[in-house]
């Protein structure tokens, strides 16, 4: 009997006889007719065997001595996209050089010029000078010479299907990066030959390859011994559940978070202006609000502010002010505070839990996707997951404010050490930045603070003082996960999930 | 935010500290350094503090946080004599008309570099773009007192900055750069213009100067308007600039400004009057300060207070233009302590923390499909037309009136086709390719006050050579038994499904998912050479 994945369904109703699975009977076949030593993915197709059920059995034919296989790791380099973007258009330091010419231009004409986005231009320019292809005198670049750069010749040997004697100077750039195959081949053995024409060594014999079911029936196990395992077999690869690791690390913050004390709270994606700006007394023609920051929906368009009590307040709020203060003294429009968008901040969120009236003391948190139009590259993208949470309580201060949130880089992300900044936001006063020190990465910009304006507690019907903090968590679980490219945290590789690398970094 | 640029030499020699004082310091009066370089130090400075635009500005508030010169700067400014007229009919467009004089100034090319950089960023930031104001300055000694501010023309012509002949105004409104730049804010008939007695134009206002009287190096004198529709902002940014005139030298003096109905003087830079009280100011920073230390702190923050017990008369500076509540006074007591010398304060209020009922579900989808061996994909919310017609989804649940690509025009309404898109980029990797997505998506519900209800969805999608309409029933089926959801499955005829081989789960009468073996069309538009079949449902209807 063979196979090390169970016997059979045929061999209980014949008691001492065992015969080949199914499978490894179709697998070895095919080997005897090919001959030759093949690669397995060929073998999975002459032998219509799944590639992974093939690999899952491969190791136990090759245990048992039926067919011997050879395993081989090939390295191969593949352009990533940006390496890709360059070989079409050219290196971002080559079209800035061609757009210079001999000419000297200011380095904005010749960007302009050389249609470089704002995310190239300080790629070329620092290639540029590293190559030693331009001259800035007073403010004006040129072209000195432009000698072929190494990257642009491994690029251009790359793109011809030539040797790449440079791969290290694309691999560095990020222009490409080298994979690994790895690949087995199989050839059938005398054994293996010899189990197909059923000639069955096992029959009787006391070596034998696996305990079955009817062994300890019949008791028939005992004097046998059993084959060991060649613990150098490939493993093979199995399929398992995998949670996301982005999804793991959110997890993870909301679990701190509840451990801190805090409820959680949701809200729509889709957000009436009216929760998402002007309830956070956000004047209506505060840059912010331009087009350039929020997304606006043509359709529908417009919704209904239902709480008709903050819409008095906030409207009140904002054109003669609340609690002594002077407002922003102009007409404040319900119909700009009706337009639809997409939330831009978690702080809607908090609005509107804190509208639904509370009672000290409260803390809450959520977290959640915001939407704000921006250029799309390595560190920003339009979509993003922001954490927001607010203490409300009577004897909330500043100081305590800088206390949650030293408590928080500390208890959620592992700062060493926290350091603020003074800020300026709409709706908070005090305005706090806050800055971690992340073991092995140094200072970073996590996020920003603040208690809440009487002016928007007041109009929400809330009379204590409120803290409140939003922090972009994309970035913090770039810094926790090592992902450099934001894209990359909604990675869609299945390579990559199946790896299950969210637990490794955790 | 906006970033300025300030001279290093100018800045050191104005402050008399040193480059390492400078550059610990100026991230606490919120000007967060961006670059240091040999002649620059580039900031990037908070929406409220437009003052710290220029290097005086900045050098104003560091001469207070060192303690080197505190409380209000001198602003009593005498009258010029100088007159200008606002005619009625000017007024329709640019109600608010302020303006100064400035004598005596030694301008240098550097100085007028700086000056122009600060009014730009002023007509930008308070501004807001010109609308709200914009600034014109003049060369006072080429032009004749009194000022006239009245309507143009289309056909009127002066000879405008940036350009190399007369133009009349329709040329600049359509050909001139920064005529076609500001063209929108002049719609209609009104093309107010400043002119003088001599009947020179100054400029075409919120639009563009004339050369004639245009400010350079050599300029000793210079005239100052802007024009706008909110007297506070206006007056803010006169104020900003006539501080930093002053700063540099100049003399600054004020000027009579006639409308029909009423006659002002300006530049207003009577202090405003606010009051702190110290228990307030202590509540909410957590401190025990005396009502003496509170006073030194706003006073570094060079605001002028005259000493009480409890309560605090306070003078805010007319360059300031972000005092609205007690609590602003509040913040520059904080910004003077420093923000890093506060002691921290431990959480000292007990609360239960909990997750959502929301969270809970999700948790347990999630759990529930990752232990059935699949893995999960996490797909953005934004979607575009194209990914719908692909799956034969709803094309365009929401449609976004800004989108910045085609590509991100609308939300999803459904998992699925974002979930098969990530698959048909995987089509390398080995099967069975098993995924699932637990997520947000975004429906029509004329009920709500969003017109529009986020739901939560869960997607399961088999994909390799034996998927079956009954695996991924059976999956469905303990999904459902986890979640103790009474369910029922209604023949569904689909074009995204094989005939006879999909259905819709039906929970409590309502449709909530569908559940099928996808249709080789599909499988053919996304480029997957294997069978799938797919369950999505709802999982939790209006989260939120």
């Amino acid at each position: 009997m063979w196979g090390l994945t169970g016997f059979s369904s045929n061999s209980s109703d014949t008691p001492g006889l065992f015969f080949m699975k199914e499978l490894d009977r179709k697998i070895l076949e095919t080997l005897a007719k090919l001959k030759e030593s093949v690669p397995a993915a060929q073998l999975s197709e002459k032998a219509g065997v799944p590639y992974a059920t093939l690999m899952s059995v491969l190791a136990g034919l090759e245990a048992d001595g039926l067919l011997v296989l050879r395993r081989v790791e090939d390295k191969r380099l593949e352009l990533t996209d940006e390496g890709r973007e360059y070989l079409e258009k050219g290196l971002p330091e080559r079209r800035l050089i061609q757009a210079l010419g001999k000419k000297a231009l200011a380095l904005s004409d010749a960007f302009e010029k050389a249609a470089l986005g704002p995310a190239e231009q300080g790629i070329a320019l620092m290639w540029a000078k590293k190559n030693g292809w331009l001259k800035i005198d007073a403010g004006k670049a040129s072209a000195v010479m432009d000698k072929v750069s190494d990257v642009e010749a491994a690029l251009k040997s790359f793109s011809d299907g030539n040797k790449i004697m440079d791969a290290a100077a694309l691999v560095q750039r990020k222009l490409a990066r080298e994979l690994t195959d790895k690949s087995v081949f199989a050839t059938i053995s005398s054994a293996g030959k010899a189990a197909l024409k059923g000639d069955s060594a096992d029959s009787g014999s006391a070596v034998v390859s696996s305990l079955t079911p009817e062994m300890l029936k019949t008791g028939s196990w005992k004097g046998k011994t059993f084959r060991p395992y060649d613990l150098k077999t490939v493993v093979a690869p199995v399929s398992v559940g995998q949670k996301h690791p982005y999804q793991e690390f959110l997890q993870r913050i909301r679990d701190k978070l509840i451990g801190l004390g805090f409820q959680e709270a949701h809200g729509p994606l889709v957000e009436l202006e009216f929760w998402n700006l002007d309830a956070l007394f956000m004047a209506q023609d505060h840059p912010a609000r331009e087009i350039h920051d929020v997304f606006l929906l043509e359709d529908p368009a417009r919704g209904e502010i239902l709480d008709s009590k903050s819409l008095e307040q906030v409207k009140k709020a904002h054109e003669e002010g609340l609690d002594g203060s002077k407002g922003w003294r102009y007409k404040w429009d319900p119909e700009i505070a009706m337009r639809l968008c997409l939330r831009s901040q978690t702080t809607a969120v908090s609005a509107r839990t804190l509208a639904k009236g509370q009672k000290p003391p409260l803390k809450m948190f959520s977290i959640g996707r915001v939407f704000r139009p921006d250029e799309i590259d390595w560190k920003h993208f339009i979509e993003f997951n922001q954490c927001e949470g607010i203490v409300m309580d009577p004897s909330m201060s500043l100081r305590e404010l800088l206390g949650y949130l030293k408590r928080f880089a500390v208890e959620v992300f592992g700062a060493e050490d926290v350091r603020f900044a003074p800020s300026y936001f709409p709706f908070t006063e005090p305005s706090v930045e806050l800055y971690a020190k992340i073991p092995g990465r140094g200072w970073a910009e996590v996020g920003g603070a603040g208690m809440f304006r009487p002016e928007m507690t007041q109009a929400l019907g809330i009379n204590v003082p409120v803290l409140a903090w939003g922090l972009g968590i994309d970035r913090l679980a770039m810094v926790s996960t090592g992902i450099t490219d934001i894209r990359d945290l909604f990675s869609h590789d299945l390579g990559y999930l199946r790896s299950g690398v969210a637990k490794s970094h955790g | 935010m906006v970033s300025t640029s300030y001279p290093k030499k100018k800045l050191l020699t104005l402050t008399g500290l040193s480059e390492s004082d400078v550059l610990d310091a100026l991230p606490n009066i919120k000007a967060g350094v961006e670059t240091n370089v040999d002649d620059a130090i580039t900031v990037e400075i908070t929406g409220d503090r437009p003052d710290l635009l220029s290097v005086y500005g900045a050098a104003r508030a560091l001469k207070g946080y060192f303690g080197k010169e505190t409380g209000l700067v001198a602003a009593d400014w005498p009258s010029s004599g100088i007159k200008f007229f606002v005619e009625p009919d000017a007024e329709a467009l640019r109600p608010v008309l302020v303006g100064a004089v400035v004598e005596g100034l030694k301008l240098d090319e550097g100085s007028i570099q700086h000056l122009f950089q600060v009014q730009e960023k002023l007509d930008l930031t308070i501004g807001r773009r010109r609308k709200k104001g914009s600034i014109g300055l003049y060369d006072l000694d080429k032009l004749k007192s009194p000022f006239y501010l009245k309507n143009a023309s289309m056909s009127t012509a002066f000879h405008p900055l940036k350009a190399s002949a007369k133009m009349t105004v329709q040329q600049i409104l359509k050909e001139h750069p920064t005529g076609k730049d500001y063209a929108h804010l002049v719609k209609g008939k009104h093309y107010p213009m400043l002119v003088d007695s001599k009947n020179e134009i100054l400029s075409l206002v919120d639009i563009i100067n004339g050369v004639f009287s245009a400010v350079t190096a050599k300029t000793k004198n210079i005239l100052i308007d802007i024009t706008g529709t909110d007297f506070y902002s206006c007056n803010a940014s006169l104020n900003i600039l006539c501080q930093d005139f002053a700063d540099m030298g100049g003399r600054v003096k004020t000027v009579e400004i006639h409308h029909a109905s009423k006659k002002l003087v300006t530049p207003d830079s009577r202090p405003e009057k606010m009051v702190l009280r110290v228990e307030k100011a202590n509540q909410l920073l957590g401190t025990a300060l005396s009502p003496k230390a509170v006073v030194q702190l706003l006073r570094k923050q060079r605001l002028e207070v005259s000493v009480g017990r409890d309560v605090l008369d306070c003078l805010v500076p007319r360059y300031r233009a972000d005092f609205l509540h007690e609590v602003d006074l509040v913040e520059e007591v904080a910004l003077a302590h420093g923000f890093n010398q506060f002691q921290v304060k431990d959480p000292s209020v007990f609360t239960v923390g909990s997750k959502s009922d929301d969270t809970y579900a999700v948790q347990l989808a999630r759990d529930s499909l990752s232990s059935f061996g699949f893995v999960e994909f996490m797909t953005h919310v934004f979607f575009s037309p194209q990914k719908a017609a692909r799956a034969f989804a709803d094309a365009e649940v929401v449609r976004i009136r800004n989108p910045v690509s085609e590509e991100y025009a609308s939300l999803r309404s459904m998992l699925l086709p974002s979930v098969l898109g990530a698959l048909s980029e995987n089509t390398r990797q080995s099967y069975p390719q098993n995924v699932f997505e637990v997520g947000e998506v975004v429906v029509r519900d004329a009920a709500t006050e969003t017109r529009t209800r986020t739901d939560v969805n869960a997607v399961l999608v088999s994909a390799h050579a034996s998927a079956n309409l009954t695996e991924v029933a059976s999956l469905l089926d303990e999904l459902c038994r986890r979640f103790k959801v009474e369910y029922s499955l209604k023949e569904l005829t689909h074009p995204r499904f094989i005939d006879g081989r999909a259905a819709s789960i039906v929970c409590n009468k309502e449709i909530v998912g569908t559940v099928g073996e996808l249709s080789p069309q599909v499988l053919d538009n996304y480029g997957i050479k294997v069978p799938a079949a797919i369950f999505e449902l709802r999982l939790i209807k209006g989260q939120r």
